[in-house]
């Protein structure tokens, strides 16, 4: 099998075996984490995962794809961190508006 | 100089980002906001037709630009379909967020101008060869999105577009990392005009585990189960128009990978083919099971969708004329039908302020223009006749009947019988049951544009029923552009 060959170049192995490494280690965190700030940290280690693979299977891709795929990821990135943001922000309004609740009953029970 | 073919080619998406730019930059007039997108995409439906008839006038079928562009029948029917699907969202939105997201008024330019470059996207990659770029514009017009489903900005939006963008994102790795398998097995990158003889020439193991791979990925993009968890959170959370871009332009990209790759896969193996029979009838089954448990209108037709779409995949794997006729054919009315069910519930939502069933109950009687459409909707979903749906579900179920396939085209009917049970059921609950308090629902004024645009939906579902004739060439150039991709 042409996989097992290309592994066994110096370059390619470390590349290959991170690759895969990251992509299947990167999935398992993202299905075990809750918090969506670590979600998107696997997320980003799955991505990883991908471009080393891109690298030790097809060293040749056109610079464009390569290029374009990374925007992609940017782009995916930046929409997560955007609601992760604008969460963060109804959570702490949340959190504020159920403080102010308890302040009044504890006043009233006073 | 550019050739002209090139030209029209390009404006096809060029044209919506440009005038998405306009909009981006200077769009808060409300002029531009109103009349810019529909003029863009006039446009793009126009250069469609001049490639349309470009297209009919070649031998071959097929158009191949430089290795860049591969334009055959499907593309040009999705290109349409997607067009349409989001000129229609555009006329019916202002009055929609007028009245209900009128918080968010500084930013009504955003939400045209990122339909119009999702809407973009998706039009580029219908017409491109390379299988890496057509991944790349596919996700990219599907991440965009996101800022559509979240704009309400509400916590359980934001959760719901939080689940979309995690599922649509790490699921299509996983066909990324099928496309980087077949680059590395063929040794070449893989083009759409060479992919049949490439996947043929793959060892057996290896097209299995790429097979598998497209089919995760793809199926997560359309919604189908077991990766269907963010559909239902995300059409139910999104505005209206935008429940129906969803489910129109932004699932049909799954099916548009699904066709490109997956079709493919089950054209050589098998193997491939069983396992997309057995997801897709387990889609059909639940997605209507699931539907009958609902209390939120939205999440009803979600999971019909789901059980909808289960039909589609099932054909589109069929190695036969008949069945890819049905998928392609299922894809469109599939897209009209949601459409006027989704517009339907938008105009309840617009009315009520609220797409829980018993809510909508409570303040609901006679909508003298939306029930009749919201019953045709539900009586397609059932796959009666008149309807093009009665026409598309039947082949289907002719072709799976004539694959060897017989259970999976009982469940189809069986599952098609569910789901329209349940829409019925709640379309008689919502608007036959006798209430004192209907009176209230007369003096609201519905939008013209609304209406009109649901209208527009049920008149070419019914149309399509009784006269296919109309929609018989674009269906037949679809479908041999499919077969001549396969061999």
């Amino acid at each position: 099998m042409g996989i097992f060959k290309t592994m066994n170049l110096p370059q390619v192995l470390p590349s290959f075996a991170c690759g895969i490494t990251l992509f299947i280690y990167g999935l398992y965190l993202l299905i075990s984490k809750n918090d969506t700030v670590k979600m998107v940290i696997c997320f980003f280690i799955v991505e990883n995962g991908i471009h080393l693979l891109i690298i030790s299977l097809i060293p040749r891709l056109p610079k464009f794809i390569e290029f374009t795929l990374s925007l992609n990821f940017i782009v995916a990135i930046s929409f997560f961190l955007y609601i992760i943001l604008r969460l963060n922000e109804i959570l702490v309004e949340e959190e504020i508006e159920q403080h102010k609740q308890t302040k009044v009953i504890h006043r009233l029970e006073e | 100089m550019i050739d002209l073919d090139v030209f029209i080619v390009s404006m096809v998406f060029i044209s919506p980002i440009l005038f998405a730019s306009f909009v981006l930059l200077d769009g808060n007039k409300i002029t531009i906001n109103k009349i810019f997108p529909v003029i863009s995409i006039l446009i793009s439906i126009f250069c469609t037709i001049l490639v349309w008839k470009k297209l009919n006038l070649s031998e071959s079928k097929v158009i191949e630009i430089n290795e860049i562009f591969y334009i055959d029948g499907f593309s040009i029917l999705m290109q349409l379909m997607i067009e349409i699907v989001a000129l229609i969202t555009i006329l019916y939105s202002p009055q929609y967020l007028a009245k209900l997201y009128s918080h968010r008024k500084n930013k009504f330019h955003l939400y045209y101008s990122t339909i119009l470059y999702s809407t973009a996207f998706m039009n580029l990659s219908f017409v491109l060869n390379n299988l890496f770029l057509i991944y790349i514009f596919l996700e990219l017009s599907t991440i965009l999105v996101i800022y559509l489903i979240a704009f309400n900005l509400q916590k359980e939006d934001l959760k719901a577009s939080f689940k979309y963008l995690l599922f649509i994102n790490v699921g299509i790795l996983f066909s990324l990392l099928g496309i980087i398998l077949l680059s590395y097995f063929t040794g070449t990158l893989i083009f759409l005009s060479n992919i049949s003889f490439y996947v043929a020439s793959l060892p057996k193991h290896i097209a299995l585990i790429c097979g598998v791979l497209f089919i995760i990925g793809f199926f997560t993009k359309s919604g189908l189960i077991p990766f269907h968890v963010w559909l239902p959170d995300s059409y139910s959370e999104s505005p209206s128009p935008i429940t129906v871009f969803l489910a129109g332009a932004v699932t049909k990209i799954g099916f548009y990978g699904i066709i490109r790759t997956v079709s493919v896969f089950s054209f050589h193996y098998l193997e491939i083919q069983t396992l997309v029979i057995i997801l897709s009838s387990l889609s059909m089954f639940f997605g209507a099971v699931l539907a009958f448990n609902q209390r939120d209108l939205k999440k009803m037709i979600a999971y019909c969708s789901i059980s909808e779409m289960g039909f589609i995949a099932s054909a589109l794997v069929l190695n036969s004329y008949m069945g890819i006729l049905g998928g392609v054919f299922h894809l469109i009315n599939h897209t009209l039908m949601k459409g006027i069910l989704f517009f339907s519930t938008g105009i309840l939502i617009f009315a009520y302020g609220s797409s829980k069933i018993d809510e909508i109950r409570k303040s609901v009687g006679n909508i003298s223009m939306v029930s009749p459409m919201f019953f045709i909707g539900a009586l397609a979903v059932a796959g009666m006749p008149m309807f093009g749906s009665f026409l598309s579900s039947i082949t289907i179920f002719l072709a799976l009947t004539e694959s060897g396939f017989l259970l999976t085209s009982i469940i189809l009917i069986l599952s098609g019988f569910i789901s329209g049970l349940a829409l019925l059921r709640t379309a008689i609950f919502l608007f036959w049951s006798k209430k004192e308090q209907n009176r209230i629902l007369n003096k609201i004024q519905l939008p013209t544009s609304m209406v009109l645009s649901t209208l527009v939906f049920t008149f070419l579902l019914i149309i399509f029923g009784v006269l296919p004739e109309i929609i018989y060439p674009l269906l037949e150039i679809a479908t041999s552009g499919i077969i001549k991709m396969l061999h």
